[in-house]
Parts: C-alpha cells; sequence; structure tokens
C-alpha cells in the first residue's frame, strides 16, 4: 500500500502522487461548503490542506481506510476557514431547517401569488411564527447557509450580450473612479446583479426569475457583494 | 399618530445587525414583503457603512429612529459627529443604491450627516 510505503520512504513523489489521487475527495468536499460567500477555489485550496494533513498523519496500522480518516480531517480544515473568516455564527438546527424551507416557500408563494409574500404569508406557509421566520432570515445572512442544492442556474445565462449596456451605465457613474475598478473584480454574475438590481430596478423577485436562482439566493448575493463593494472602497479611500 | 422607535448602537458594523433586526421586526409589522424587506436591510447597511466612513472624528454612536405609518417606514439615520471635511457623504454610487431601494430619500446635513428614506410596505393585493 503507498500509504505504508510512504511512511517507510518519505518519498516526496509518492507524497505528491498520494496527495493527486485524493483531490477528487477535495474537491467534492470542497463542493458541499460552496455557496456559502466563499470562493470555490479557495475552498480547494483549503481542503487541499486538509489533505496534505492528512497524509501525512495517516497511521497505515490503524485498520481504517484513507478516505474515511481524511475526510473529518478535511472537513475540519474547511470549518476552520469559515470560522477564521468570523462566519461561524453558530446557527442553531432548528434555524438551519427552517432557513432551508423557506427558500422553497418563498419561491412557492412568490410563483402563486405573482407578487413577493409578506412575511406574515411567509410564516404561515412556513407554520412557523413571524419571529421565527425572521431569525431563520436573519441567521442566513450571519452564515450564509445557501442549500446545497440551490440551482444556480449558471448555465445558459450569456453575460457578453449584458456586458455592453451594463458597461455603459456603470460608466455614467460619477464616482466610477472609486467603484469602477471594484466592480471589474466582481464576478460576472455579480456585476449582472448589481446591475439588474440597480440600474435596471428589478425587483429581487424578478432578479431571482431572470436567473434562475432562488430570492433567498439573490438577496444573500447582493448583499455580500455591496458589502464586499464597501470593504474594497474603504480600503481604497478612506486611508486612517 | 406613527409608532416611534428609535435604535441608538455603539459605532461599529457589528452592532448594525442589531438595527436590521429591528427594522426586520418593524417591517413585518406594517406588513411589509420579503423584497422590500430586502430592500429596507440593504438602505440600512449603506447608510450606516457611510455614516461610518465619513465621521471626523469617527462617530461613536448611530440612531436610527423608525417611524411606521400605515404601510410605509420612514427611517432616520444619523451618526454624532460631522462629516469629514472635504469628504463625501452620500457617494454619487451610495446614491444610486438608496434611490433604487427607498422611495424616499432626504439627505440633511446640518453639522452632523443625517439621512431620512422611506419604503412603502410593496405590492400586497
Amino acid at each position: 500500500m503507498l500509504l505504508r510505503e510512504l511512511r517507510e520512504t518519505n518519498d516526496p513523489a509518492l507524497r505528491e502522487k498520494l496527495i493527486e489521487a485524493h483531490l477528487g475527495l477535495v474537491e467534492y468536499l470542497a463542493r458541499r461548503f460552496a455557496g456559502r460567500g466563499e470562493p470555490l477555489d479557495d475552498l480547494i485550496q483549503v481542503a487541499t490542506i486538509g489533505l496534505v494533513k492528512a497524509v501525512d498523519r495517516f497511521d497505515p496500522d490503524r485498520e481504517v481506510e484513507f478516505s474515511t480518516y481524511a475526510t473529518p480531517t478535511i472537513v475540519g480544515e474547511l470549518k476552520r476557514h469559515f470560522r477564521d473568516k468570523g462566519w461561524a455564527v453558530r446557527v442553531p438546527r432548528r434555524l438551519q431547517e427552517l432557513n432551508l424551507r423557506l427558500g422553497t416557500v418563498i419561491a412557492q408563494l412568490s410563483q402563486d401569488l405573482q407578487r413577493s409574500p409578506t412575511v406574515g404569508e411567509i410564516a404561515d406557509a412556513a407554520e412557523a411564527t413571524q419571529e421565527e421566520v425572521l431569525e431563520a432570515l436573519d441567521s442566513a445572512h450571519a452564515y450564509s447557509l445557501i442549500s446545497l442544492d440551490a440551482g444556480t442556474g449558471e448555465d445558459g445565462l450569456s453575460y457578453h450580450e449584458q456586458i455592453g449596456s451594463e458597461d455603459e451605465a456603470l460608466e455614467a457613474l460619477e464616482d466610477r473612479v472609486s467603484v469602477g475598478p471594484l466592480l471589474q473584480r466582481l464576478a460576472p454574475r455579480e456585476r449582472h446583479m448589481l446591475y439588474l438590481r440597480f440600474f435596471k430596478g428589478l425587483t429581487q423577485s424578478e432578479i431571482a426569475k431572470e436567473l434562475g436562482i432562488s430570492q433567498m439566493h439573490v438577496s444573500r448575493l447582493l448583499a455580500k457583494t455591496l458589502s464586499n463593494l464597501r470593504s474594497g472602497l474603504e480600503d481604497e479611500n478612506e486611508p486612517g | 399618530m406613527a409608532d416611534r422607535v428609535v435604535v441608538r448602537i455603539p459605532a461599529s458594523t457589528a452592532h448594525v445587525r442589531v438595527v436590521r433586526q429591528a427594522a426586520s421586526a418593524l417591517a413585518a409589522l406594517a406588513d411589509f414583503t420579503y423584497d422590500r424587506l430586502q430592500d429596507l436591510h440593504i438602505a440600512i447597511d449603506e447608510v450606516a457603512s457611510r455614516i461610518l466612513a465619513t465621521s471626523q472624528p469617527p462617530a461613536s454612536r448611530l440612531e436610527f429612529a423608525f417611524e411606521i405609518d400605515g404601510g410605509d417606514l420612514t427611517v432616520t439615520a444619523r451618526g454624532d459627529s460631522p462629516v469629514r471635511e472635504g469628504g463625501q457623504f452620500l457617494t454619487k454610487w451610495s446614491q444610486t443604491i438608496l434611490n433604487s431601494v427607498t422611495d424616499r430619500l432626504e439627505i440633511v446635513s446640518d453639522g452632523v450627516a443625517e439621512v431620512t428614506f422611506r419604503l412603502g410596505r410593496g405590492v400586497v393585493t
């Protein structure tokens, strides 16, 4: 077994080979944490660190599969990453579940009512109190709990068709000098969302429909993008 | 007579969450739609961050006063310190954002930065 051989030889090439052989597991686990406010590439990097640790620490004499051993190490590394990023507000399970349910409830109600539902309507449909609904929505922003399946609808979206008019709109901004470079750095979907909301004046539910993602997903992405822009602006424009 | 609620917080972004939570509760009372609730949060975040970013000396408290009148919520936000000399309280970008998420926007600068904005609860039929 390669891992036993590695223990005996400490051969760096072998170590490399073992790490590469398990990158699939790394990506699989990283994806489980995607959509919580950290780019997937970063997550894969963090998860890879976890894998390296697992390879270095695995004891071949213990009678467990390597993947069984590596999974909690990698997940631990990912969780630590979120904790270090200040995202790890502990969200009670009850709220997590309600939060996941709200995504569906809000989408369904918006479709049935052909408008955005009120908090009261959401609470009734989710069989929860208004307080619980507000608490769950708030927890979602503290720790972005995008459900793992949350259809991202990224396929088939042609950003390029939009970019021309978007650029014009963005350039019309007087303070493009400050915001402009930051906007350029945004992911196309985030830019597009800002454009739809603040320049085309679409509501969040209309954006959700247009992009084929849940409304809760839209509001989280918008809030996060704006907050990133703000901290970027502060870094660049507000010295001291 | 409109219901009035005032929330005063230490001037830090961490505490803005408390304002958002209060705003959510009030918006639920006023029967706001989910869309409008999110708009309200965006407006609060934007205004709070501008007050924090432009006050000189740095603000020590932020005050948000909410008034519910029928289906409308009026919010007045102010710091306790003037806008830094030569500083731009609401940038064009901030105004673009605020204009799209609120129904009315009013900026007062009488020594300290102050913004009032109003949001309707959204279409409920």
